[in-house]
């Protein structure tokens, strides 16, 4: 099995064509996922066509070339529309790959999956499956402004019926993407757009990661970070800070938003009693609240100080550079609420 | 307007309070300051009195009940008003909290609510579930998390500090304790239950001295004389000149003067002088506040002040506690040497015993009579080791056998 170093973005475009190759059920759809293969304009003097596009951010480049037009399809800006067909299709036998340009334009997309897509398998007596997996993208920090940069997932996760992974790098992200394509439920597969050039380790093999298990990224006893996506960056830089005052943090990578793997997390909240959840979500009614609500209610006689969450605050997305970085969690928020929990460990008064 | 007689506390140890007789009959007018019952605490009566004008409406309790401090006794009001809740319960021997709060006036409901909150102990659910694994008193502990929070780390560090036995039997004990003196009048009850605590919460250990006291008899003698002369209204006893030379070695090592309790010993400049002082029925120890800074004449006074108080059961409660160092004299019994009991938490007690008459050789080489004093000194080990006692009793030895520096 040979390691490459490459990006997220790679990663999760690898993951696609080693799923299409692997089995012909699994299609593409999506607006402009194939992006302009074949289309006359884009034809040469000498008869060469260039490449397809492949997305608005290019991911899915190469695969139309691979996979044919059957496959790949484009769609018009219509999410309704195809995302109905999507599910018809995983209903009736495909494995489709259907593709929200955006999470933020979820509102088009929404009946399909919430009450199609959620509700058939229930429905139909366990008769229908529905192995739709949805492809979508979340986060700021692109300069994208409000309607383009939410963090929208715990949306999904609330939804009886939908898995949701998050996936925080590129090994992540092509174990996670194969493991959603065999799933025979729907899952949203959320991409931080922040995290498309981040370069990791990957193997060329095909493999899958369990969706529903956390990962500990980093072990330790006196506090628990949960973090979700692009926020397990900063989980790790916060456990890298407080090491330096000889405080051991435990970093749980979520990696599944829903079902959210309760067994990994309160067996480390029972071991280190102090729990901080990162979540770039608005910090109303997202997974962090949940976590919180779960720990303090299955965890209550271990728990040595309150359950800290440390989310978006409740505004949209700001555009202006400053203020979208204000937006973001970061590690200075984190060791804000964290102070409260560590004081009676620390020697030293934190800066 | 109604107003509530409370079950007042007189002192810091007192839990709970028993009637010992009722002045006034339901439907008797009282004025305000007037005495409506009397009440007897671990030690002392004191009458309760009317805090307004009216008439006494309710009475919640018959003589020999026990009633917890801050619990109502009684209620005042106008003729013919209406008790609430009170009434229906005013042979009952104890009123909820609840209750107080509802038969209250405005002002000491305000005064109650505070209290609670002041009172409020902040401590993590994992804190919480240790401390009472390990039977800890929440009380005791200091809180070092945010916002003051007991944590795991507190908790740890409480248990950490428990003498090693103690945290051993501390499920025993703390169950037991609570039945220590049942069934015994009040005092009865506090003796027994001071007495168990002091020897469960400290190392004992007493050593016993012999000091010659022929010059100090002599000085007793010489200045009993310029006292009478100048009629000072005291008696210059003994106990008083070893009071007085006690105070002067405590000064010399604080360690003796101090008291430890829940981990935390604490040294005291001033010197408050316990008289351990026995009763018809029992023990108290009023105390001699600031004896560092009287002259013999002085102590000689306040010993009879406090001692008489004492003795008629009209102690104030202040003067019944605070004390950093007891003085026990069995003299007058015939006792020559014993192990008195710590009055916990201080860290030492010095028992006095009966003069004795012992044959001595002088430095001329020819036998004499000598006045002999037997003492025994209790010290807490924990704090104070066999060297630091013994150099205690030799500095107070050399005082008693020099006695002149009891006036310098």
């Amino acid at each position: 099995m040979t390691n490459r170093n490459i990006t997220f973005m790679t990663a999760i475009n690898e993951a696609m064509a080693q799923a299409m190759r692997k089995d012909e059920n699994v299609i593409l759809i999506g607006t402009d996922v194939a992006g302009g293969a074949e289309v006359d304009h884009l034809v040469h003097d000498d008869g060469r066509y260039d490449d397809a596009f492949g997305g608005v951010f290019g991911l899915s480049k190469g695969l139309v070339t691979e996979f044919g037009r059957e496959r790949v399809i484009d769609t018009p800006i219509a999410e309704h529309g195809y995302f109905s067909a999507a599910v018809g299709a995983a209903a009736t036998g495909l494995r489709p790959i259907a593709e929200l340009m955006f999470n933020d334009f979820v509102g088009f997309a929404l009946d399909p999956i919430l009450n199609q897509g959620a509700k058939m398998r229930y429905m139909f007596g366990g008769k229908a499956k529905i192995p739709l997996t949805v492809r979508t993208v979340h986060g700021a920090g692109a300069g994208a402004a409000a309607q383009h940069s939410q963090t929208l997932y715990g949306m999904f996760g609330a939804i009886p019926g939908v898995k949701v992974v998050v996936p925080s790098n590129p090994y992540d992200a092509k174990g996670l993407m194969l493991a959603a394509i065999e799933e025979d439920n729907l899952v949203v597969f959320s991409e931080d757009k922040m995290l498309y050039g981040m370069k990791g380790d990957v193997p060329e093999d095909y493999y899958t990661i369990e969706i529903g298990k956390a990962n500990v990224v980093r072990s330790g006893e006196e506090l628990t970070i949960v973090a979700i996506g692009k926020m397990v960056q900063v989980a790790e830089e916060v456990a890298n800070i407080l090491a330096k005052d000889d405080i051991s943090t435990e970093v749980i990578d979520l990696r599944t938003v829903a079902p959210w793997d309760q067994e990994t997390v309160l067996e480390s909240v029972k071991k280190t009693g102090r729990l901080i959840v990162i979540d770039e979500s608005n910090p109303h009614n997202n997974t962090a609240t949940d976590i919180a609500s779960v720990v303090a209610d299955q965890a209550f006689d271990y728990l040595d100080g309150p359950i800290k969450t440390v989310c978006a605050p409740n505004t949209p997305v700001p555009f202006a550079t400053n203020l979208e970085q204000a937006y973001i969690p970061n590690a200075a928020k984190v060791l804000k609420v964290a102070e409260e929990l560590i004081v009676d460990l620390k020697k030293e008064p934190m800066i | 307007m109604q107003g509530t007689i409370v079950m007042p506390k007189l002192g810091m140890t007192m839990k709970e309070g028993t009637i010992v007789e009722w002045y006034k009959e339901i439907g008797d007018p009282v004025a305000k300051g007037e005495a409506v019952l009397m009440i007897s605490s671990d030690k002392l009566n004191q009458d309760i009195e009317a805090p307004i004008d009216g008439m006494l409406l309710a009475r919640n309790g018959e003589v020999d009940d026990e009633l917890e401090v801050g619990a109502v006794i009684g209620v005042v009001g106008a003729k013919g008003s209406v008790v609430p809740e009170i009434e229906k319960n005013a042979s009952a021997p104890t009123v909820t909290a609840a209750e107080i709060s509802k038969t209250t006036d405005q002002q000491s409901t305000v005064e109650k609510s505070s209290e609670s909150k002041s009172a409020r102990i902040f401590i993590t659910p994992l804190a919480r579930r240790m401390a009472a694994e390990n039977e800890l008193d929440i009380q005791s502990i200091k809180g070092t998390g945010g916002n003051g929070r007991i944590t795991k780390q507190d908790v740890l560090r409480a248990i950490a500090e428990l003498p090693k036995e103690e945290a051993a039997v501390a499920a025993d004990t703390v169950k037991t304790r609570t039945k220590v003196g049942e069934g015994l009048t009040p005092m009865r009850k506090a003796i027994a239950q001071n007495m168990r605590n002091s020897l469960e919460q400290s190392a004992q250990l007493t050593l016993h001295r012999k000091v010659t006291a022929d010059s100090l008899l002599d000085f007793q003698k010489l200045l009993a004389k310029e006292i009478e002369s100048n009629a000072i209204d005291a008696r210059l006893t003994l106990t008083v000149f070893l009071a007085k030379a006690t105070v002067l070695a405590l000064q010399s090592l604080k360690k003796m003067n101090a008291t430890y309790a829940e981990g935390r010993l604490t040294e005291f400049d001033e010197v408050h002088l316990g008289i351990a002082t026995s009763l018809e029925n029992g023990l108290v120890v009023p105390v001699i506040q600031n004896a560092h800074q009287m002259t013999i004449s002085q102590l000689a006074k306040e010993m009879k002040t406090v001692s008489e108080a004492a003795r008629n059961g009209t102690a104030d409660p202040g003067l019944l506690t605070g004390s950093t160092f007891t003085i026990t004299n069995l003299g007058a019994t015939g006792i020559e040497y014993f192990t008195p009991i710590l009055n916990a938490p201080e860290t030492g007690i010095l028992g006095v015993g009966a003069l004795q008459d012992e044959l001595t050789l002088t430095e001329d080489g020819s036998v004499k009579v000598s006045k002999k004093i037997p003492l025994s000194l209790t010290f807490d080990h924990q704090i104070l080791d066999g060297a630091d006692a013994a150099q205690f009793l030799g500095s107070l030895s050399s005082i008693i056998e020099s006695p002149f520096r009891l006036v310098l």
